[in-house]
């Protein structure tokens, strides 16, 4: 034991220095040409509109203030498009058909710039008006569906207020996954179903947590049916565990 | 609103009184917190800059003095309560953090007055009755006048208006608070007085006030160092009150209080309790010593240093890296070699206890080590034949680590550099053993960071050697690639990485070896081996650092003509040079950029993205050094019509980030 503590703390120690310091562009020089760059959100190309988006990212991260005075005007309307894009096709195989999404990508890099935006600057964030786009994202496949559970738990503790106000346009897409049927799964694969149903009851909690969420009727008739549930209550139990 | 507040002061009602003060307190700390978090933002919004701007001149001219003015009539209120004259250092307290501090010297001159009659009046009550409220009264007191001296800088307090109410109102009573008995006030008592010789050098105070300040600061400090049945806290501010008064006031002292203070200190470093924070008064000391010739560190030298020595073979990693960090430091304070009579064996013995502790597992400690040798290497150069037998082994053990990186690897190399430059060892010789350190894992696979370690090592001793024996040791490095064979692609690799890291150091058209090295380069470009192709990649950007003229037409050149893979390699040369560049953040490259600039343009429009992402990160690097000539060429990339502008966007779309994140893959 002793000697797995002294390897963490050594590993901890060692990724200190891993970081090299290198001389980056001062914010200053680069702040005026931001909206020409930001103007990238708005191109055709796919490429272009992800790399664009991973450069808000980056910004966001590193220097917000670098997209704070763009964010209303430039980002917001953009990512609120993009976190919303679905180019589903049809690649025909032959004797298969399989299902290509390739706005996938795009999807989860807006709703990560927004995730971060939420933690580097809410203040500037209009976070309303990225209400409906949540609860479409929670209404998609499986990964952007978890991603976005762990965006609303810190929209939760963080901003409850619009939460509170949305909270009966999640109900929908909450009570589909939380009622989600697991089949024949067996192994690992129940293991992931479980996951998942596991990870909306979780935001199901957190919002019934919110000071005023359970005035909205729609949602206490939710959260009242899945609480009162025997077929969740192993699930439920196995939340509050973790809590 | 704050002058509303700053009015109703005058409260009858204690409690009443009490929450203003403190709601005013609150009010202040948040702007101060506010500005100073503000001007971060602020760089960039020159209307919000004004906004801020009229607050600081408000806040110097009328607020801070009607503040103190305010306070005072509560600190000398005889009735006053005791929680109001709390709540009003506490509101001082806050103020003197702002910028502008508590104000000019009268302000000042007023407010050490009120303070001194806290800590003088109750001095005269304390047989009558001691209040558990007037002793944290004094506490505050002592860390409002601690706060005021360590704020003396330009945007604060002026240090000689601080120094000059300082010298005649509180030092005294100060001095008689480190006789108190109640060990929080001493410690913090011992803490102002911490604080104070830096504050008499930076007033610029004279040789008589220093004299002065020397000796009563001796005359309080040395009892409280000098027992030993003493609260933790008090002995540990003891040892750093101590240490400042001798760094900075050493001049002052007599010969006999400054041997007193060492014994003490020598005494503090034996006992278990004490020895951190000795180590670390003596780490101040001597970091003093190095600069100062008059403070001699002699009379103890021997017998701190074997006894930081012993410290070395504790396993407690925290005071292995304080008595490394002071022994680096004290080993400096040595002058001339005849100067101070050093013990037989000392070096021996400390030598080789920092040679055991230099292993992988913690490279920190490591790195610590090896810079202390260093240090005594390079104050004693006769101990280089003790370096070769106790260090040596055990940094070629740690230069084949894969493990090796970052800090402890530059004290390695300056090491290295420092055991040829003092000829402890000849050139040939360490190379020879640093070759060897790739033949002796034959059995495993040696990895990539290894030789590009072993390449750096090797690289910088050579980098030190004598001009005749570089130029024969480029020519049989050279001579050794051409011959190379496909089973030893390692030290071809090792081969390779050394004649760049070495021709980033030492200019190679200057040896007339540059237009073979390039020719070696270009033909590992052809290599069916992958390694060689990315190693001579990287080995030919390193080397046009040290000779951009030679260089980069010739990669200029290839890159036009060539495609593809070739291509790739190309544009990653020129990458790892503009890296180079903004480690060394130099503006050597700037006369190259508008060579650079057309060719990385003309390949933003690739197909390949493997091209046209390193193309990117050659403008994001570029753009970093030199945002001003680049940022308007990405902005023109943007905005320019051409056939592929999908993929140009895509480029300077990546190129931005790069610039912003500043990250290299």
């Amino acid at each position: 034991m002793c000697n797995f503590l002294s390897r963490v703390y050594f590993l901890k120690t060692q990724t200190k220095y891993l970081l090299i310091h290198l001389c980056v562009v001062s914010p200053i020089e680069i702040a005026p040409f931001m909206p020409t760059f930001l103007g990238l959100l708005k191109e055709d190309d796919i490429g272009v509109k992800n790399v664009a988006l991973l450069m808000v990212y980056s910004a966001v991260h590193n220097t917000p203030q670098l997209v704070i005075p763009h964010l209303k005007e430039l980002i917001l309307p953009q990512m609120i498009e993009l976190a919303q894009l679905n180019m589903e096709r049809t690649i025909n195989l032959g004797p298969f058909k399989h299902k290509v999404d390739d706005a996938l990508p795009l999807r989860k890099a807006a709703l990560t710039v927004f995730a971060t935006c939420l933690e580097k600057c809410p203040a500037s964030l209009d976070v309303s008006s990225f209400m409906p786009v949540i609860a479409k994202a929670l209404d998609d496949v499986e990964d952007i569906q978890l991603q976005t559970h762990q965006i609303v738990l810190t929209m939760c503790s963080r901003c409850p207020i619009p939460v509170v106000g949305a909270a009966d346009s999640f109900v929908a897409a909450l009570d589909k996954t939380v009622n989600k049927k697991k089949g024949q799964k067996t192994g690992t694969e129940l293991e992931r179903v479980y996951e998942w149903i596991k990870s909306g009851l979780r935001v199901m909690i957190a919002i019934s947590r919110v000071d005023g969420a359970m005035t909205n009727q729609q949602f206490a008739e939710f959260f009242n049916r899945i609480n009162n549930s025997s077929a969740h209550q192993f699930l439920l139990n196995a939340v509050d565990d973790d809590c | 609103m704050a002058g509303a507040l700053v009015n109703r002061f005058k409260e009858r009602e204690e409690n009443c009184r009490v929450d203003i003060i403190e709601c005013f307190t609150r009010l202040l700390s948040y702007t101060v917190s506010a500005a100073s978090s503000g001007v971060l933002v602020l760089a960039s919004s020159s209307t919000m800059d004004d906004a801020y701007g009229a607050v600081v001149v408000d806040l110097r001219s009328n607020v801070s003095s009607a503040i103190v003015k305010a306070c005072e009539r509560q600190l000398n209120a005889k009735k006053g309560g005791d929680r109001s004259k709390s709540s009003a250092i506490a509101l001082l307290s806050t103020l003197s953090l702002a910028p502008g501090g508590v104000g000019g010297s009268d302000q000042i001159n007023s407010v050490f007055k009120e303070l001194k009659s806290i800590l003088n009046v109750e001095d005269d009550v304390k047989h009558k009755h001691v209040t558990a409220n007037s002793k944290s009264l004094k506490l505050e007191a002592l860390c409002l006048v601690r706060i005021i001296l360590s704020r003396c800088n330009p945007h604060q307090h002026d240090a000689t208006h601080v120094k000059n109410a300082l010298l005649p109102i509180m030092l005294p009573e100060i001095c008689k608070c480190v006789n108190e008995d109640w060990y929080k006030v001493i410690a913090e008592a011992l803490r102002v007085l911490m604080e104070v010789p830096h504050l008499m050098v930076l007033g610029s105070a004279s040789k008589s006030e220093l004299d002065m300040v020397a000796s009563s600061l001796y005359v309080a400090i040395e009892p409280r160092l000098a027992l030993s049945d003493l609260d933790q806290e008090i002995k540990e501010c003891a040892l750093s009150a101590s240490a400042s008064l001798l760094s900075v006031l050493h001049a002052s002292l007599t010969l006999e209080q400054k041997n007193r203070i060492f014994d003490l200190l020598l005494e503090r470093l034996k006992n278990e309790t004490t020895r951190i924070a000795a180590i670390k008064a003596l780490s101040k000391i001597s970091a003093a010593a190095k600069s100062n010739e008059s403070l001699d560190m002699s009379p103890i030298m021997n017998a701190t240093l074997s006894q930081l020595a012993l410290l070395l073979r504790q396993q407690n990693r925290g005071l292995m890296q304080t008595a490394l960090q002071c022994l680096d430091t004290l080993v400096l304070c040595l002058a001339s070699e005849s100067d101070v009579e050093m013990d037989d064996g000392l070096f021996d013995s400390v030598l080789k206890d920092l040679g055991d502790i230099i292993a992988d597992t913690d490279l920190h400690v490591c790195h610590l080590s090896l810079s202390a040798s260093n240090s005594i290497l390079k104050a004693r150069p006769s101990t280089g034949a003790l370096i070769n037998s106790h260090i040596l082994p055990a940094a070629l053990t740690l230069s084949k680590s894969p493990l090796l990186q970052d800090p402890a690897l530059s004290s390695l190399l300056v090491l290295l550099e420092e055991l040829i430059t003092s000829k402890a060892i000849t050139f040939e010789k360490l190379r020879d053993m640093m070759v060897e350190q790739m033949d002796t894992s034959n059995g495993g696979k040696v990895s990539k960071q290894v030789i590009t370690n072993l390449a750096v090592c090797i690289a910088t001793i050579a980098a030190v050697a004598t001009p005749a024996k570089q130029k024969s040791f480029i020519k049989s490095t050279i001579t050794a690639i051409n011959k190379s064979e496909d089973e030893n692609a390692r030290s071809t690799q090792l081969n390779l990485l050394v004649t760049g890291d070495f021709g980033r150091k030492i200019d190679l058209s200057t040896m007339g070896v540059a237009e073979s090295v390039q020719k070696i380069y270009n033909q590992s470009f052809d290599s069916s081996n992958e390694e060689i192709k990315h190693d001579a990649a990287l080995a030919l950007g390193r080397a046009s650092v040290g000779a951009i003229c030679a260089f980069l037409p010739g990669i200029l050149a290839d890159l036009e003509k060539s495609s593809g893979k070739k291509q790739y390699l190309l544009l990653s040369s020129l990458r790892e040079c503009i890296n180079c560049f903004r480690e060394k953040e130099s503006d050597g490259l700037s006369s190259s950029i508008p060579l650079i600039l057309p060719h990385l343009e003309k390949n933003c429009e690739s197909d390949e993205e493997g091209v046209r992402s390193m193309v990117a990160e050659c403008l994001g690097s570029l753009a970093c050094l030199e945002p001003k000539t680049i940022m308007p060429v990405l902005q023109q990339l943007v905005t320019k019509e051409t056939p592929n502008k999908a993929l140009v966007n895509w480029t300077v779309g990546s190129a931005v980030k790069f610039a912003i994140s500043g990250r290299i893959r």
